[in-house]
């Protein structure tokens, strides 16, 4: 027992200690940056509501309106989403950490859906429990506290700038209220064409449920003041709590899909055309245990290993592999191996070096090379983007350049396509260039090998 | 008109097919007009009136519905049943609007206990109702009379239906007549008898079949509907408030208009249009499934067998999914321990919800939601433990091993919430203890403690089988709930601080943990109320329930902090610390390594550690040997999905070729093991 009472004390001074870290970090955001004051403003104004509709909610034991404070609850959790966003643009990656913290924003999007989620549960609990001893529900003050929680909702939903939820909310599937309010507001606008630029753009989920707990708190109230039952009340809180739990499902999916380390579902297709493409180049003779995955929101990391021919060099190999692959992959690393090394390599070891790299002296272009290894890392971001990547041929003065004429493809092919199949690769591929005037001894080299 | 007879005589088929329908339309018929006397003309209108149509697609919507999410969950097609589900939802709400939102709900409980409605509990409206709607789903059984045969079979039907009614309601008539001796006079019973019979079975058919071969079927559905509800609802508003003559005609009516009425007639409109326009757009494509394509380029579709094959195939599929389920739930001895118990669990739970249902307990039935909640965490381990075993896919590379961290993370969170509530739910009454009668939950405590005692043994078992690989320190004793406890949590303390020896992770399997805490936070709750019955029905301390609770709910979460932590840190993809650093030592003593770049160091699961570095070489080093040297040096540092970049000089000088920057941080020198993070 001495045992479990040391074990629980030190338990609890880490949470202390985790909780004293988590204020003074808070404390330095709010110092530094102005956005996090305006978050902590909203997330007083939040709080103060939902103790509001807490009290509420004890004078008058409405089911529905506990659902709906339930809602106010996870907006915290949305306030508390977008400080963490807040402190991870300002860590950097360290050795505790070597992805970067963007992991956290991933993770405290899933825990506040789950949260949500699991709250529900808890909303159903309530609501069975009461399906047999029913309280007396009046309708006075709900469809008044339904409007201030829907405002206070929307006030939160809109005026934090939250980028994690944004990204969320706009590459997760839509979820079925989603899909039913713009099935109905298509066949609206197809009757009304005025309101087409209000309805037709996809609808903040976020905005839409709050906007349907309210109603169903409205009605219920409607409801109560008719009939007098606590029936009533009881409904319309299963509705709203089934309404949260299928709004947040698909955006939980989402973030779990990241967290299980997996392929983001719509890269996969630009991802292939890309590996098929870096098959094809000279020397490579298999791609194997390709992992791509996401750690941030947006970040692609990524491993592979390239099987080569024994002949091949790998540096250059590893150069056009990199190079097919940068736009969609930034963090990439690339394994290059050959079958039976050491038998290939005792006979050749003289002379591979100096046949493939005759014009790479190790001395001269270290300075380049060195500017290049602390190049600035948000050129990575611009890759994702996809939009512009600098052309090879524009930059041909390089020493390097030389050697590799049979394999020089611009790096900027026009941005994958996920619709068009596979087919289509071949078709894309622009035709090979014509070989550049070159030393007479690395095109004999370079032909032999070809060919 | 036509001529039912003119094909001669009667096949033995067809006898029996006349004879069946006409067994159908009487049953259809009866239980009609019995609802229209329970539950009023407007009510049994929305219900039964609507051609067949809007019952037979409401039903198959939602059995599609069932369907799609069992068998497939594509997208395409639960888009293309979209409207279908939602104006199955519009007939849901409009049958359940009429159902509870109508007024004689208060009526209903004052009660005149003349109808025959009383013997169910039922108010007349309610029992009306269910009745019309059996009849309309009685009718949309029907096939639709399509061929000259078929009406003629109709036609015959009514006739043989006509016929098994007779004796019947001849034999009623004398008998009433012998009892009661009614004053009316029989010829306006008669002639009333055959406006009604000429209206409802002749001049109704034929008039229906007229206008849908002027205005073709689907209209009609669309117009007939539309024209025979909103005159209803005219009628009884006209019913509902008499004025003038008709009030002293009309009784005042019990079947008066309500909200909840015009609510479903609204919803039943609704309804209406969109099955509707969904069967006029595209009859037949909504079951017709793609195959593939042809050789001009032209997708192909099957035509699907109807709701039928799909319930059919969706029934197979299930079927090949629970029994495949099993064999790979069994196929593990943890997810074999954690089945057994959610079915121990299960049934006590079933037990408990059955005996406080019967006995009006609300105690007995929040601990039964307890511990169905408890099923669900199980649920969630099961289903994770299952799927941690699945091999990689295209979209999952690594595996599905990381589902049971997320599995452990969400158990951890589940409990804290359930600690959250019960801490709030204890600080209330601790202000104002209620009184609590405690007899009938100590037995269901008692056997609540014994089930989750079984749960805690077949855990710890797993758990010292799992995790004695790697502490061999750490005594184990299985025999008591609470050294198990602090066993458990020795165990994930003892890995935060012994980084002796490279890795020393005694949970490998977080899911488990989750479950384990799980039960152990449940065995806590039984206790708990064991203790606090004892201290109120002795010595009369109200408050030791608040406080009892109030200590478990603290020690719930101080018990779940450190899986919590452990699951953050692994799903954060933090870098296992010594084991890292290890690794660049490793890695920058292998002979011509110049230095380390883009580090990546992770824990996938608990005891898979990932490594991907970049090592940049010295120019006349031999790539494949530093390959093999460094896999190695990564391998014996504990990493074992690895991948290292060897890079050299030349590497930059492509790469600034081709115009690419190279990005990189984390640099890692040999001489200071200085983490240099670039700044932007």
């Amino acid at each position: 027992i001495l045992a479990l009472l040391h074990e629980l004390r030190d338990a609890y001074s880490n949470v202390v200690a985790f909780v004293r870290e988590l204020a003074v970090q808070l404390a330095m955001l709010q110092a530094e940056e102005k956005r996090a004051k305006r978050i902590l403003a909203v997330g007083g104004l939040l709080l103060i509501s939902v103790c509001l509709l807490t009290v509420w909610g004890h004078l008058n034991p409405s089911m529905t309106l506990g659902a709906f404070t339930c809602l106010l609850l996870f907006d915290l959790c949305y306030i508390g989403v977008a400080l963490v966003s807040l402190w991870v643009e300002r860590r950097q990656r360290c050795l505790a950490y070597t992805f970067g913290y963007e992991r956290f924003e991933v993770l405290a999007v899933f825990a506040s859906l789950m949260l949500a989620i699991l709250g529900v549960f808890f909303v159903l609990k309530e609501c069975v429990e009461r399906a047999f001893e029913p309280p007396d529900v009046t309708p006075s003050g709900l469809a008044l506290g339904g409007l201030v929680g829907l405002v206070v909702h929307l006030v939160a939903v809109y005026s934090v700038e939250n980028p994690a939820y944004n990204h969320v909310i706009d590459a997760s599937t839509s979820s079925w209220l989603q899909e039913h309010v713009t099935d109905i507001s298509e066949s609206l606008c197809h009757h009304v064409p005025g309101l087409s630029k209000l309805l037709l753009p996809r609808l903040n989920p976020l905005a839409l449920l709050g906007v349907s707990s309210a109603m169903c708190l409205f009605l219920a109230s409607c409801l109560l003041d008719a009939y007098q039952s606590s029936l009533a009340d009881i409904t319309m809180a299963v509705l709203a709590a089934f309404v949260v739990v299928v709004t947040m499902a698909p955006m939980a999916a989402y973030c779990g899909k990241i967290l299980l380390q997996s392929t983001p579902a719509h890269l996969v297709g630009q991802l292939d055309k890309a590996l098929g493409e870096a098959a094809t180049l000279d020397g490579v003779l298999e791609l194997r245990k390709e992992r791509t995955w996401l750690t941030g929101f947006g970040q692609l990391n990524g491993c592979l290993q390239v099987r080569v021919r024994r002949d091949a060099s790998e540096q250059l190999v590893l150069a056009h592999v990199t190079n097919r692959l940068a736009h969609l992959v930034p963090g990439l690393t690339v394994q290059v191996y050959k079958d039976d090394w050491s038998r290939g390599l005792q006979p050749s070891a003289s002379w591979v070096a100096p046949r493939f790299n005759p014009f790479a002296p190790p001395a001269a272009p270290s300075a380049a090379a060195a500017s290049h290894a602390v190049a600035p890392a948000s050129s990575a971001s611009s890759f994702l983007a996809g939009s512009s990547s600098p052309h090879p041929s524009a930059a041909s003065t390089a020493v390097s350049e030389a050697n590799l004429p049979d394999l020089l493809l611009p790096a900027s092919f026009a941005p994958p396509n996920p619709f068009t199949s596979h087919a289509g690769v071949s078709f894309m591929l622009p035709p090979p260039p014509p070989p550049p005037p070159m030393p007479p001894s690395t095109s004999s080299s370079t032909f032999h090998q070809r060919y | 008109m036509h001529k039912p007879l003119s094909s001669g005589v009667l096949s033995r088929t067809r006898f029996s097919r006349v004879l069946a329908r006409g067994l159908l339309g009487c049953l259809t018929d009866g239980l009609w007009l019995l609802g229209l006397s329970l539950c009023g003309p407007l009510r049994c209108i929305l219900l039964y009136e609507h051609e067949d149509l809007l019952v037979l697609s409401a039903v198959r919507s939602l059995c599609c519905k069932s369907t799609t999410t069992v068998a497939t969950s594509s997208a395409g097609a639960s888009s293309a049943s979209l409207p279908a589900r939602r104006g199955g939802a519009f007939f849901v709400g409009a049958v359940l609007a009429l159902l509870f939102l109508d007024h004689d709900s208060a009526a209903a409980a004052v009660g005149d206990q003349a109808g025959p409605a009383s013997v169910l509990g039922l108010a007349d409206h309610k029992l009306g109702l269910i009745i019309v709607l059996c009849a309309a789903l009685l009718t949309s059984l029907k096939p639709p009379a399509v061929s000259a045969d078929d009406k003629s079979i109709a036609a015959l039907s009514t006739c043989s239906s006509a016929t098994m009614l007779l004796p019947v309601s001849l034999w009623q008539a004398a008998f009433s007549e012998t009892v009661e001796s009614a004053d009316t006079a029989s010829s306006h019973v008669l002639a009333a008898l055959a406006f009604v019979v000429f209206i409802v079975f002749a001049l109704d058919r034929s008039v229906s079949a007229a206008c849908s071969a002027q205005i073709g079927s689907a209209s009609l559905n669309r117009v007939a509907f539309l024209l025979v509800s909103s005159s209803g609802l005219l009628l009884s508003l006209v019913w509902s408030r008499p004025t003038g003559r008709l009030s002293s005609i009309v009784p005042p009516s019990e079947h008066r208009l309500s909200g909840g009425c015009l609510a479903a007639f609204l919803l039943m409109q609704a309804c209406a249009l969109v099955f509707s326009a969904s069967g006029a757009q595209r009859p037949s494509a909504r079951n017709a499934s793609f195959i593939g394509y042809s050789a001009g380029g032209l997708p192909l579709y099957t035509s699907g067998g109807g709701s039928a094959a799909l319930l059919s195939r969706a029934r197979h599929d299930a079927m090949r999914l629970a029994r495949d389920g099993l064999r790979q739930v069994l196929a593990e001895p943890n997810s074999r321990s954690i089945f057994y118990f959610l079915l121990l669990n299960l049934a006590f739970t079933g037990v408990e919800l059955a005996y406080g249902l019967w006995t009006n307990s609300l105690g007995l039935l929040s601990d039964g939601f307890h511990m169905l909640f408890d099923c669900s965490a199980l649920v969630m381990g099961l289903c994770a433990s299952v799927l941690g075993r699945w091999s990689p896919t295209r979209s999952f590379p690594f595996g599905f091993n990381r589902v049971e961290v997320l599995s452990g993370f969400v158990n951890a969170m589940f409990l804290m919430i359930i600690a959250a509530f019960v801490l709030i739910s204890a600080l209330s009454r601790l202000l104002h203890p209620p009184a609590i009668s405690s007899e009938r939950l100590l037995p269901v405590s008692i056997c609540g403690l014994l089930v989750n005692l079984f749960g805690l043994l077949s855990f710890s078992h797993a758990h010292s089988h799992g995790g004695g690989s790697a502490t061999k320190s750490k005594p184990h004793h299985p025999d008591s709930a609470s050294t198990c406890s602090s066993d458990a949590k020795s165990h994930s303390h003892s890995h935060s601080h012994s980084h002796t020896h490279s890795h020393s992770h005694a949970h490998n399997d977080a899911n488990m943990r989750g479950v384990f805490l799980h039960v152990m936070a449940d065995t806590l709750g039984s206790v708990g109320v064991i203790i606090s019955s004892f201290l109120v029905s002795w010595f009369g301390f109200y408050i030791a329930d608040p406080v009892c609770s109030l200590f478990i709910s603290l020690l719930i979460l101080l018990s779940v902090m450190p899986l919590l932590k452990d699951t953050v840190s692994v799903l954060a993809l933090s870098s296992p610390m010594p084991e890292a650093e290890d690794a660049l030592q490793r890695l920058l003593a292998i002979s011509g390594v110049m230095r380390c770049r883009n580090c990546r160091f992770w824990r996938h699961t608990n005891d898979t550690l990932c490594a991907c570095v970049h090592l940049v070489v010295a120019t006349d080093a031999g790539e494949q040997r530093i390959l093999t040297a460094a896999t190695a040096a990564l391998k014996t540092s504990g990493f074992h999905t690895t991948a290292v970049q060897i890079e050299k000089e030349a590497f930059f000088q492509h790469m600034s070729g081709m115009g690419n920057t190279v990005p990189s941080d984390l640099e890692v020198t040999r001489d200071s093991l200085m983490v240099q993070v670039c700044t932007v």
